[in-house]
């Protein structure tokens, strides 16, 4: 019978779940019992095994189905509002305006309940004054009025901290959150050049609370336009999906400059919301503890993203940042090819102690990436046992190249 | 919480924009596919199971809360869908398909099918909540929190289905000569 807490320990051996030190005792415990190390083996073995399974291709032409299905192009019509659609997009069609009417309905009683008024009016009225001919009327109506919205002007847009009538920080409650909605939409009409302008003269909260009304592509144009500090100043007030969504859309070489302007505690939060490969970019620019704090609070996925996107460089100083006993756990979730880089970055006092914090396959996996005379360097400074384990798993070829390297080693000293 | 990346593409699919949906459908087509795959164990259904969840999720894009992780929410989707299908094609056989590329030795393919098989016949084994959690976390590589999210399960629930799946995977495999 073995330990239930043994048992967890395995399965969070499989999963990368193991402190260093849980890790270290693990393999105290597996010597100890044969056992418990036989189904160790085994269940690493199985792990193994399903990681050896390779992804399956879907047929090129899945794509092509499911964007073909006419349940797919029946929704992307009634969005265009195109009137050809399929019973089952009708339906929900429906059921969305009812729900919009009824939504405007609670929200405007009074005014619904005048328009019933005027109606029963207008139908009152028309059936005792019924309306006049057509060829009656001809003649005695001017031309046609038809309604153009005039270009918009600066005087149609009263913004800035004038502390008048339709200043947002004049106002408020719902009147102020309607002001805010009413200029947001008069404003989206100008050109991006003249909004930029307007948008100088405003506080930087009434600025924020702008930026929150107008579209993200126009938001993300507008902020580009004001000055490093006050983008900065922006950033911090807008929230975390908007900070990584607005960080998404600026050029990369302004990325990690807006990045540092943010406040401390948001930078991590928004970092996590970026997209990998912006992270990545992230990571590399940004100061040494922040990737750090980055890296410590980062998915697997992610991790897994950075350690193959990130430059060795950068990879070798996050490691070394680390806490001497989280290194090895980091460095054993790098890919093996990365592993031999980052490897070739360190000291060999800090590579022969990295090898000993690591489990045998790991090392041996490792040490068969080296070169041959870093082998010997290694090999001179890890324990026996070690070198025994090493020594067994290398290919017969290796283990007589290391024996002639470490023989002339020896020699040299 | 749900990518940068992916709340845009949603937002402009919501506005009715195709080549936003064909981004969403060429991001997690693979993915889904392949939990699907290793859940149904038939290409077609696979291929079937892809479709639906892309209507589907299309379909009830408005319900989707932006708080969510969206491929969690798409997963979420796809194992509901394979169960179903594995539901409709209980009476059939299945779990025999296999892989192989076109470079490989006679050796290899044999070796790789026989594994494959080996793997997906094992997995076939197992009940749909097990298997649901393997295919998750070992052909999909989430984390436990991940699953718990897909699977609406605590994570505790999780590593006690993993655990118990693993076993029965490798006792069926050890039978096997597999491990």
């Amino acid at each position: 019978m073995i330990d239930p807490k043994l048992l967890e320990l395995m399965q969070n051996e499989i999963d990368g779940k193991n402190s260093p030190s849980d890790s270290r005792f693990l393999r105290e415990s597996l010597n100890a019992n044969s056992e418990a190390e036989s189904m160790f083996q085994e269940l690493r073995a199985l792990a193994d095994l399903l990681h050896s399974v390779k992804p399956v291709e879907p047929s090129p032409n899945l794509k092509k189905f499911i964007l073909n299905d006419p349940g797919v192009s029946a929704l992307m019509h009634s969005k265009e509002n195109t009137p050809r659609i399929s019973g089952r997009t009708q339906e929900s069609t429906l059921s969305h305006i009812i729900h919009h009417l009824l939504e405007g309905i609670m929200k405007h009683k009074a005014l619904i309940g005048g328009l019933v008024a005027v109606l029963v009016v207008i139908i009152y009225a028309s059936y005792f004054y019924p309306w006049p001919a057509t060829n009656d009327i001809q003649g005695t109506i001017g031309s046609v009025k038809k309604y153009r919205a005039d270009q918009i002007t600066d005087k149609d847009v009263k913004l800035g901290d004038n502390q008048n009538a339709t200043s947002p920080s004049t106002t408020g409650g719902t009147d102020n959150t309607t002001a805010l909605d009413n200029q947001a939409h008069l404003f989206q009409r100008a050109p991006v050049d003249m909004q930029a302008r307007w948008f100088r003269q405003l506080p930087v909260e009434q600025q924020a609370a702008y930026l929150q009304r107008i579209p993200a592509e126009q938001r993300a144009s507008l902020v580009q336009l004001m000055p490093a500090e006050k983008q900065a100043a922006l950033f911090q007030r807008a929230p975390i999906e908007e900070q990584a969504a607005a960080l998404a859309q600026v050029p990369v070489e302004k990325q990690a400059a807006m990045f540092q302007q943010m406040r401390v505690e948001d930078r991590v939060a928004a970092f996590q919301k970026a997209p990998i490969d912006l992270q990545a970019h992230l990571m590399e620019k940004a100061p040494l503890n922040l990737s750090a704090a980055s890296l410590a609070q980062a998915s697997v996925r992610q991790k897994e993203a950075f350690f193959k996107q990130l430059p060795v460089d950068a990879l070798a100083s996050l490691y070394k940042s680390a806490p001497v006993d989280q290194r090895a756990a980091l460095f054993q979730k790098m890919p093996v090819d990365r592993q031999a880089d980052v490897f070739q970055k360190m000291t060999v006092d800090a590579q022969a102690s990295l090898f000993q914090r690591m489990p045998v396959d790991a090392q041996a996996a490792l040490f068969q990436k080296m070169p041959v005379d870093r082998q010997a360097s290694i090999f001179q400074k890890i324990p026996v046992d070690a070198q025994a384990a090493m020594f067994q798993r290398a290919p017969l070829e290796m283990q007589q190249q290391l024996q002639k390297q470490v023989a002339a080693e020896n020699k040299a000293r | 919480m749900i990518s940068a990346e992916d709340l845009v593409l949603i937002r402009k699919c919501l506005g009715g924009d195709r080549r936003a949906f064909e981004q969403v459908v060429d991001r997690y087509q693979k993915p889904i596919y392949n939990a699907a795959y290793r859940i149904v164990g038939r290409r077609e259904d696979a291929e079937d199971v892809t479709q639906q969840v892309f209507i589907n999720a299309f379909r009830n894009l408005r319900s989707f809360n932006e708080k969510r992780n969206f491929f969690s929410w798409l997963y979420r989707i796809a194992i509901n869908e394979s169960l179903n299908k594995l539901k409709s094609t209980a009476s059939r056989e299945i779990f025999h398909e296999t892989e192989h590329g076109h470079d490989e030795t006679p050796d290899d393919v044999y070796h790789k099918k026989e594994l494959q098989q080996a793997v997906q016949n094992a997995l076939g084994q197992l009940t749909s909540e097990h298997r649901a959690v393997v295919v998750l976390r070992h052909f999909q590589d989430l984390s436990y929190d991940e699953i718990a999210e897909i699977l609406e399960l605590p994570a505790k629930t999780v590593k006690s289905r993993l655990y118990e799946a693993r076993q029965q995977l490798k006792d069926i495999l050890i039978l096997h000569r597999q491990i």
